[in-house]
């Protein structure tokens, strides 16, 4: 696939991704709500870094990134936990400050 | 001899008349090139926002939150408060960087608002610009080859997420009689939300494809501008319109679109009148 395919996928994924995590957050209780939204906007701001820099000059993702990517994205269970919700933004965080 | 200044006087009327309107007609195309260019911008930033939006919070959900929240203060008051800000904040770089790319196009059209006025100078104002509409056409259709290449244009994220949602709710109706006719009405909801995604994609492309097709125009009439006549410019401008009713009519498909961006960008770096004017990075 090329660079350019990579990109619009990893964008297809972490959209897919913020759509399932929101998901979550709607169901959280309060108390549960108040730890998700910090993390939930960090992540739609990454998703919108990730899409200014493409904006601005070209192709930035690679192979494993990708790869990575959809492991977490395929990870995300229809009922997933607080703790599950949490883990999985801060490791998509970590792979877009990677990138 | 006065005959002779008579008709010279006339002549000199006729040409600066001519002049000015020839300024007006060229100033009237910067003019809708700014308007489309805005608008394109507009539909550009509404999509990204869309992308990511979730539904807004119902009075029932908010009540549901009540009854079971083991403790409510000021600190929860708050968290349902900030539930608008969280896409919000988020999609402000993409935001912002649309939006200085879209502040060169009304640069542009600023340049050639005084040309009707100050016509005796006109020639030069226009060659002033000739460099920048081209730079400026070729990076918008730079811009509208990324947007072809986000996932998310188009993308109803408030619809995808009901969507889900009302799938999850209908499964967990056991009597069958009452979830199956849920699960059709949650079929229906994709399959309308598919057009009308598709749609949505549609619509910003062809924003960005007009706005290319007629900075490629304003381009050449700026190059061309001292061998055009007035009704040469009026002219473009009319094939132009009757180009724009064919892209919103039966070619309005985001591919046929990104199609007609594509051609713009080639025909512009193979000119041989505008391509020396490309900046070097849109030469590749």
């Amino acid at each position: 696939m090329s660079t350019q395919d990579n990109d619009a996928e990893m964008l297809r994924l972490m959209g897919n991704t913020i759509t399932d995590l929101q998901i979550g957050y709607r169901a959280a209780s309060l108390e549960n709500q108040a730890i998700l939204a910090a993390p939930l906007k960090e992540m739609i701001q990454d998703y919108g870094d990730y899409q200014a820099r493409l904006l601005k000059s070209g192709t930035i993702t690679g192979d494993a990134e990708l790869a990575e990517m959809n492991t977490i994205q395929s990870a995300i269970s229809d009922a997933a936990t607080q703790q599950e919700l949490l883990v999985t933004i801060s490791k998509i965080v970590a792979l877009i400050a990677s990138t | 001899m006065k005959a002779l200044s008579k008709r010279g006087l006339l002549l000199l009327f006729c040409l600066s008349a001519c002049t000015e309107e020839k300024a007006k007609a060229l100033q009237l195309a910067a003019e809708t090139f700014k308007n489309e260019a805005d608008a394109a911008c507009a539909l550009g930033a509404d999509s990204i926002k869309a992308s990511v939006a979730m539904p807004e919070i119902t009075r029932g959900e908010i009540s549901k939150s009540l009854a079971e929240a083991k403790k409510f203060g000021a600190n929860e008051l708050d968290i349902i408060y900030s539930y608008s800000s969280i896409e919000d904040t988020g999609m402000k770089p993409s935001l912002d960087t649309l939006s200085k790319t879209c502040q060169a196009q009304r640069q542009l059209a600023a340049i050639y608002t005084d040309l009707p006025h100050g016509y005796l100078l006109s020639n030069n104002d226009v060659k002033k610009s000739q460099k920048y509409v081209v730079n400026v056409t070729a990076r918008f259709a730079k811009l509208a080859q990324v947007f072809a290449s986000l996932p998310g244009i188009g993308r109803d994220n408030i619809a995808r997420i009901k969507i889900i949602e009302a799938r999850t709710k209908a499964m967990a109706v056991t009597d069958e009689n009452v979830r199956l006719p849920l699960l059709d009405s949650v079929a229906e909801a994709i399959l309308i939300n598919q057009t009308n995604e598709a749609q949505n994609r549609a619509q910003v492309m062809t924003q960005f494809a007009k706005t290319v097709v007629l900075g490629e125009k304003l381009a050449h009439a700026s190059l061309e501008y001292d061998k055009l006549s007035v009704t040469d410019l009026l002219d473009s401008l009319r094939e132009y319109s009757a180009l724009y009713g064919n892209i919103t009519g039966r070619t309005s498909i985001a591919e046929n679109a990104l199609e007609r961006i594509n051609n713009v960008e080639t025909r512009i770096k193979n000119d041989p009148g505008l391509s020396p004017l490309l900046d070097a990075e849109l030469t590749q």
